[in-house]
């Protein structure tokens, strides 16, 4: 019985060899994960950890050395899988020519969408990315930011199940990083999967469900956000009223990480905390000394887990034989 | 088919944008401009009893241009025909098979390359579209710009030779496919070298370069035919490849070049397509008495269909295998 999975990757390696063979440049090596359909799923790692190989291997850019990758349940590469993908590329460059409105309509045939689908779907995704008033103006005249957003509309245009997305933020302004992560999640309440391909550590955090970290071509982590942001120990930040002495007291037992005074009677405090019974016994240790709990999250940031699982860089380019 | 006539359209729409398609279509219709005061008069010897039709002239803005066709024991319209023949081997050969094919691909020669770029080319073929045939319709595209200028200036030509010369010859036509089958055999060796190289000036300079290489090695066949005594280069090569002492230096240097033309002409010739014969192959329709001195009209054609069918070939395996 086929797979369900949106994506489904396993034990895929991929070598580049220069043309005489002589050199040679593993970018993935084993790399094996799961996409549950309906999730949002970034890809993250530093430059040259695999990842660009990874999407281009999921859309058949590339072909595995070994291994194998399927798109809902269809080997990824081939037109079945290409029908159910909407891919955004990072530096997507739209032929001059074209308006909005024909770019759309040209994507829209090379999807098998008939003019009038086509006509139909674009004026309403149009509007979505806030490009309706642009429509009928050469795409030469877009910035690179209208141009994403213009590429978004494309990867929506026939309706597909699973996203990849190439760092669909890059060149916007906050604004329309906004307008972009709320289509993503309005992509992903339609029930649709998203592969995600960002640098940017905190826009991942705040609307993916899962993460890979990839370093040079090895999978470091594949899990839920919560996880990596857990990890072994839970790493607390209260934000504190009340008296300092009492506070202290309340803390002690917990081995204190760092204190910040912020003005009188206002502390920023940093704890490390076993589990989820440790912080609610802190809780109700500040409480019973009269401390009021003004903030409480979560210190472990994505950016602190990426940095400890990926290595600084390394020349991973090996001599063949 | 959608997806792929999708991408004709484009390639069609692209050049319409570019303001290229434009400007070749005012040139054409210039050229046709420049082309319309030539005509065709009857030259007329006054006898005493009725005047006699004795050749054509050939006049421009009603001033002769050349000396009058005079072919006493030929029909006027047998002279016609032999003027527009000449005509066609002349005027049109010269401005459709050279400068035409010249422009035709300084303009297609961004076509292959541009689609392949980074950035472009992702996109393209994440969709659900197979890789040959997307290579297929971008290259017909190409073409179809060229049929379009090559149509509506033979058109013209058409028009003008009938209005002008009151000769209605539709054999004029012939020479569009052939013109746009000309163009498509460099067309081809630009699209190898634009999908290998994705460089629009590389792709270019090889077919012109190709272009230059089959006119030379089919004016050296037609040369050393005309110079060498070939009925023997069999026996004349047997000779240079045994150690014969005896033989003469300038029997050497003969069979030298018999060597040359049995071992590197011939096979190149036979190989490569062949523009200067399919001018031939557009006159062997043009010319009703048949003077040229054509064995086969469709050799050149099958030959050279063969080279592009080969080449094409390359091109889809070349763009199906690739990594991008």
């Amino acid at each position: 019985m086929r797979s369900m999975l949106a994506i489904e990757v396993q034990k895929l390696s991929k070598t580049y060899r220069s043309p005489l063979g002589l050199r040679r440049h593993r970018a993935l090596e084993d790399v094996s994960l799961a996409v549950e359909p309906g999730q949002i799923v970034s890809l993250l790692g530093p430059n040259g950890a695999g990842k660009t190989t990874l999407v281009k291997i999921l859309l058949g850019l590339l072909r595995p050395s070994s291994g194998m990758a399927r798109i809902a349940g269809e080997v990824a590469g081939s037109i079945r899988s290409r029908l159910q993908v909407g891919y955004l590329p990072e530096n997507l460059l739209t032929e001059s020519h074209h308006t909005a409105d024909s770019a759309l309509t040209y994507w829209g045939r090379l999807n098998y969408l008939s003019r009038t689908q086509s006509r139909l779907r674009r004026a309403e995704l149009l509007e979505t990315v806030g490009l309706d008033k642009w429509a009928s103006v050469p795409v030469r005249q877009f910035s690179k930011g209208m141009r994403q957003r213009l590429g978004l509309a494309g990867v929506l245009l026939h309706d597909p199940a699973i996203l990849i997305l190439d760092e669909p933020t890059d060149g916007l302004d906050p604004a329309g990083r906004k307008q972009v992560r709320d289509l993503i999640c309005a992509a992903k309440n339609q029930g649709k999967t998203i592969f995600l391909n960002s640098h940017l550590l905190q826009e991942v955090e705040q609307i993916s469900d899962q993460v890979a970290i990839l370093d040079r071509g090895e999978l470091k982590f594949f899990g839920s956000l919560t996880a990596i942001q857990q990890g072994e120990s839970l790493k607390v930040e209260f934000e504190l009223r009340g008296a300092e002495t009492e506070a202290r007291a309340a803390l002690d037992l917990y081995g204190e990480v760092g204190w910040q005074q912020i003005d009188k009677a206002h502390y920023r405090v940093l704890l490390n905390l076993a589990n989820q019974t440790a912080i609610d016994q802190c809780i109700d240790g500040l409480r019973a000394g009269g401390i009021s709990i003004v903030g409480l999250k979560y210190a472990y940031s994505l950016e602190d887990a990426f940095l400890q699982l990926v290595s600084p860089a390394k020349d991973s380019v090996e001599e063949a034989g | 088919m959608k997806p792929y006539l999708a991408v004709i359209l484009d390639s069609f729409q692209a050049a319409a944008c570019s303001r290229i398609l434009w400007v070749t279509l005012v040139l054409i219709t210039l050229f046709l401009i420049a082309l319309a005061p030539i005509s065709l008069d009857e030259v007329q010897e006054k006898t005493d009893h009725s005047p006699t039709i004795t050749g054509l002239q050939l006049r421009y803005a009603g001033r002769d241009f050349g000396p009058a066709l005079q072919f006493p024991s030929q029909t006027t319209a047998e002279l016609r025909s032999v003027a527009l023949a000449w005509f066609m081997d002349h005027i049109v050969d010269l401005i459709v098979g050279f400068f035409g094919i010249f422009v035709a691909l300084i303009v297609s020669c961004g076509v292959i390359p541009d689609t392949y770029r980074t950035g472009s080319v992702e996109m393209l073929l994440s969709k659900p579209i197979s890789r040959p045939l997307l290579f297929l319709a971008k290259f017909v595209g190409g073409c179809a710009f060229v049929l379009m200028n090559i149509s509506y200036l033979m058109l013209g030509l058409f028009v003008i030779v009938g209005l002008r010369w009151g000769l209605w010859d539709g054999r004029i036509l012939i020479a569009i496919p052939v013109f746009v089958f000309y163009f498509t055999l460099l067309f081809s060796v630009s699209a190898l070298v634009g999908l290998l190289s994705r460089s629009a000036i590389l792709s270019l300079f090889a077919a012109l370069l190709f272009w230059g290489s089959c006119i030379l090695i089919a004016s050296s066949k037609q040369a050393m035919e005309k110079l060498l005594p070939l009925e023997q280069a069999t026996d004349r090569v047997t000779i240079v490849a045994g150690p014969s002492e005896e033989t003469s230096a300038p029997m050497k240097d003969t069979a030298f070049w018999q060597a040359v033309y049995s071992f590197g002409i011939v096979p190149l010739y036979t190989v490569l397509p062949k523009p200067l014969e399919l001018d031939d192959t557009v006159q062997y329709f043009l010319d009703s008495r048949r003077e040229r001195k054509v064995r086969d009209p469709w050799s050149p054609v099958r030959t050279s269909g063969l080279f592009l069918i080969v080449i094409l070939g390359i091109c889809c395996v070349i763009s199906w295998r690739a990594e991008y």
